[in-house]
């Protein structure tokens, strides 16, 4: 599967501030794996499920130009948030209006699976949670060593009794303690501040 | 230190929690904390919420949808045991020895790691050096977490021992097999250029020749390997490795391959293989035998054709499903390029009942070699006599339908003629820009100009006029992927944005084309639906401005198939100030005549269209329901609205987009709705593309010059060597896209003087941009 540089090159061109570029390449990026596992949930395979989220984002990026700031208090990342969320609660719940003019195989098969909107809604959520966790992981790991994180990862992750990672990792069980609780504190303070722009 | 309640002093719980997380510390208060449940639950609640933990420990677990990668399939019992593939990748480096070399990954067992080829399902492929023959060896290891699996090892057991045994130039060799340390491994040779799956990827469908010469090198590499007693049982483009610069094709993985005769590692009922190029009777997981590896093959040749595989579904056991139920879609509809002999060999590979294919690969080889050596040389070398048999009957055959005007066989039929009729199957790439067709440019008539934006406003180009050009359609087996209007259907008064996408697959690229963002819109709206008599056509051309997009109306006319009345165009139209737009009118029967005036509104940003009273005496006006109100609704952000406000009309829509392409507005792209439902693209200057109902079909031919003018669409189709005058081509046809007929002349004089028999005098070509660079 091939990217799509035109929802960059023609699209995304209409998306004139660096601002707003910013905000958009941030949705993409958060939102690109959410609608993926969503996809991927619901049966379609790798390939499909990346078109079908590359069409959601298309339609998304071919709404833009409808932003308009009314004032100065609505920011594009807002509207953008809200036209994304309608149009990703819709692929998941109905066969769109269009799919009649094509490119709607995959969406008839997602929409051979009545959902009801507070799932769809609720899986959302559960999902871009998930993917400013996974996100918030992949920046604290760098900055910790990687038995700090493994001691996190070993007690919070995979289950494991503070006792047993401490002997793995040939540690006080008060340095285990220690290190995770420094990992989840950092972890909790990136996902915050993701959760802030994602707002 | 006490471990008192009341004598902890949290305040140092709270430094350590603030100070970076750096290393491990071992400090008083941290040993405190090995024994005191109370600083420790402070610790915690004071690191998070409760919440959060959870939340944590839910949100970084692994789930089955980690792995992004491409689908791998591998046999029951072994997916449960896969993990995501960097992981794989590490732990099989963290298991090398290191190296003396700083650059290099690791070393195993005296073989130098320097890069990871791949990774799949049962192992990691490594680059490596053997020092001593100091030559570039591919090592597949055995993926960590499954060597201690006992059926993968023996599995891979085998994989080494059928492979070393098969010695060909078509397959790959095996130098050494290493089975007895704590991770099996698989020395091979090299092969730089990757596999034909990447190049499916990065091409789509290949040319005839090219189909041939992989076909023909894959048949003799699975004839070697029948040979031996041996079923590859995974035939695949993954499994096919190009080489670089050399045209050898070698066949790889024999990770599922095994003995006729050997029963004792695939139970019964289980499932090996890739799903989309498995055989009916492996995907019913019933005994395999040779023949299996033929259909595989077929499959395989039928995606070369394509650019996509045979049998698509959601899950591999709806793929399963299909390949022993379904055939798959006629390679006709999807590449007309291809010969009709070669899709009679790949329908007879891919067979159902086994009996049916052909007797064994090494006849495969034969007939695909032979059918290569006549496209390299047709004169010297005829077509084996079976196929030369076949095709002709095939291409007499569908020449009734090419005449018939059955609305429902205009889209099939025009391929076929195209193809069929002429015999005009172009398999190499239509040649660069040549000097000769250069010439054609520059004494390019008036009406053949490139449409720049100059020549549609009669002012040069706004500074800030889109740049990027859209992607070129390169013009080379093309097929259109999904395509469709973002917007509701233009029904009983419901708004609509005309806004729409399109992909195109194959040929040097696949590209994705917005049609939502041109530089001209020609939107006709036609009906009734099915018998279209009216037309009324817009061109508009949005200003890329610094406050957003604005649209101007160029031209409007109306077509009612006898007379044609057109604005005065062009009509530049100031959007912040009323006007009126003339009036259009047509006569749907004698004395009946019908007017429209436009309006626009800046207020509301509306075009509207409406019945107006004639003005003229002696003239009928017809009766109200008979009048039709259209209205466009032009936003300020570029969106464009049509609305209908009869309630029975169901509209067809065509738009038309121009891509800019240097310096020239290049005609690129145009769509029309046929009234049978079907959709016909020019998707680049020399293909027509064609869209049935359901948007399955496609299909293509390429012409040489295509142009439309109002519902006609035409095409001039020339031999490759005489392009440098239009006027002595071989053939043309239009397409009445009102009624679907289509007619077609062959050496019948000039072109021009044959549509101006049909009432076209100043065509609008949509083809010159051979002229243009290609991108």
């Amino acid at each position: 599967m091939t990217e799509f540089p035109q929802t960059r090159a023609s699209l995304i061109a209409q998306v004139r501030s660096s601002e707003d570029r910013e905000a958009w390449d941030q949705f993409v990026f958060i939102y690109r794996p959410v609608l993926y596992r969503m996809a991927r949930r619901r049966g379609l395979q790798d390939a499909d499920a990346q078109d079908v989220v590359q069409t959601i984002l298309m339609r998304v990026a071919a709404s833009i130009h409808r932003w308009e700031q009314t004032s100065p208090e609505t920011k594009f990342h807002h509207w953008l948030r809200r036209v994304a969320r309608n149009a990703m609660i819709s692929a998941f719940t109905r066969q769109p209006k269009e799919a009649a003019a094509g490119g709607s195989e995959m969406f008839e098969m997602l929409a051979e699976q009545p959902e009801d909107i507070a799932g769809i809604e609720e899986e959302l959520a559960i999902e871009t949670m998930r993917e400013h966790y996974l996100r918030a992981a992949a920046i604290v790991k760098g900055d910790v060593d990687p038995e700090t994180w493994q001691a996190f990862e070993l007690t919070v992750v995979r289950g494991q009794s503070c006792d047993e990672v401490a002997t793995t990792l040939q540690k006080s069980i008060g340095a285990v303690y220690v290190a995770r609780g420094r990992v989840m504190r950092r972890l909790r303070g990136q996902v915050q501040s993701m959760q802030e722009n994602d707002r | 230190m006490n471990s008192g309640k009341n004598r902890c002093d949290h305040s140092q719980i709270d430094e350590l929690l603030k100070s970076a997380p750096g290393q491990f510390e071992e400090t008083v208060i941290i040993s405190h904390l090995d024994h005191c449940p109370d600083c420790r639950n402070y610790l915690e609640h004071h690191a998070a919420d409760m919440e959060s933990w959870n939340e944590a420990a839910r949100s970084l677990r692994e789930t089955e949808f980690d792995v992004a990668s491409s689908m791998e399939y591998s046999a029951a019992g072994i997916d449960s045991l896969k993990v995501s593939t960097p992981a794989a990748i590490q732990s099989v480096l963290d298991s090398l020895t290191p190296s003396e070399h700083p650059d290099r990954l690791g070393r195993l067992e005296g073989y130098e790691v320097t890069g990871v080829v791949g990774a799949g399902a049962m192992g990691v492929v490594l680059k490596a050096i053997d020092p001593a023959l100091d030559r570039i060896v591919a090592i597949k290891v055995m993926a960590t977490h499954i060597a201690s699996h006992a059926t993968a090892r023996k599995r891979f057991a085998r994989e080494a021992k059928a492979a070393a045994a098969v010695l060909h130039p078509n397959v790959i060799p095996i130098h050494a097999v290493s089975n007895s340390g704590a991770i099996p491994f698989l020395v091979m040779s090299y092969v730089r250029g990757g596999s034909l799956q990447k190049r499916i990827d990065r091409e789509g469908a290949l040319t005839t020749a090219e189909i041939l010469r992989i076909g023909s090198q894959v048949a003799a590499g699975l004839a070697a390997a029948h040979d031996q007693g041996l079923v590859h049982r995974d035939i695949k483009p993954e499994n096919i490795l190009l080489d670089e610069g050399v045209e050898r094709v070698t066949l790889t993985d024999f990770g599922l391959a095994r003995s006729v005769d050997d029963a004792s590692i695939t139970q019964q009922g289980t499932i090996t293989g890739t799903p989309q190029y498995m055989s009916p009777e492996q995907a019913r997981g019933e005994f395999v035998d040779q023949a299996s590896d033929l259909f595989s093959l077929g499959s395989v040749l039928y995606t070369l054709c394509t650019g996509r595989v045979p049998f698509r579904a959601d899950s591999s056991l709806s793929v399963m499903r299909k390949i022993i139920d379904e055939e798959p879609a006629p390679i006709l509809e999807l590449n007309p390029e291809i010969p009709g002999w070669l899709r009679d060999i790949i329908a007879q590979l891919m067979a159902k009942n086994k009996t049916d294919r052909f007797k064994s690969a090494k006849d495969v080889h034969d007939l695909l070699e032979a059918c290569l050596s006549h496209i390299q040389q047709p004169t010297v070398n005829k077509l084996p006599d079976g196929l030369r048999a076949l095709s002709r009957s095939k291409s007499t055959s569908s020449l009734p339908l090419i005449l018939g005007v059955c609305a429902m066989a205009v889209c099939s039929a025009l391929v076929v003629w195209l193809t069929g009729g002429l015999g005009l199957i172009i398999q190499e790439p239509a040649p660069k820009t040549t000097p000769v067709v250069q010439q054609e440019s520059t004494e390019a008539s008036p009406a053949e100009a490139p449409l720049t934006w100059k020549a549609l406003l009669g002012e040069e180009a706004p500074e800030n006029y889109p740049t990027e050009p859209f992607q070129a359609i390169d013009g080379l087996n093309k097929t259109v992927g999904n395509w469709g209007f973002a917007g509701e259907q233009l029904l009983d008064g419901k708004g609509s944005e005309f806004e729409a996408v399109m992909q195109v697959q194959g040929g040097l690229s696949s590209d994705t084309i917005s049609l939502g963002r041109m530089p001209s819109w020609h939107i006709s709206i036609l009906w009734p639906a099915m018998e279209p008599v009216f037309s009324l056509n817009f061109t508009v051309v949005p200003a890329i401005e610094p406050d957003g997009v604005k649209w101007l109306l160029f031209a409007a006319s109306a077509n009612d198939g006898k007379k044609h009345t057109s604005s005065e165009s062009p009509v530049n139209v100031d959007p912040d100030a009323a006007f009126n737009v003339s009036k259009l009118l047509w006569a749907k029967a004698p004395g009946e005549k019908f007017f429209f005036e436009g309006t626009w509104d800046p207020a509301s940003r509306t075009l509207n269209w409406k019945p107006q009273t004639p003005q003229m005496l002696g003239t009928k006006v017809g009766p109200a329901e008979h009048g039709r109100e259209f209205q466009m609704i032009i936003s300020e952000n570029g969106g464009l609205q049509i609305r209908n406000f009869h309630q029975n009309d169901k509209q067809q829509i065509s738009g038309q987009t121009a891509v800019r392409l240097g310096e020239y507005l290049k005609p690129g792209t145009d769509l029309k709705m046929l009234p049978n439902g079907y959709k016909i693209f020019f998707a680049s200057s020399s293909e027509v593309l064609l869209v049935d109902k359901e948007n399955g079909g496609v299909a293509g031919a390429r012409v040489d010059k295509i142009g439309c003018s109002g519902s006609l669409i035409f095409g001039l189709i020339t031999p490759r060597e005489q392009v440098e005058k239009p006027e002595d081509t071989l053939g043309y046809f239009w397409l009445d896209s009102t009624t679907g007929e289509i007619t077609k002349g062959m050496e019948l004089g000039g072109w021009k003087d044959a549509l101006k028999a049909k009432g076209v005098a100043q065509p609008m070509l949509l083809a010159p941009e051979r002229v243009g660079p290609r991108l």
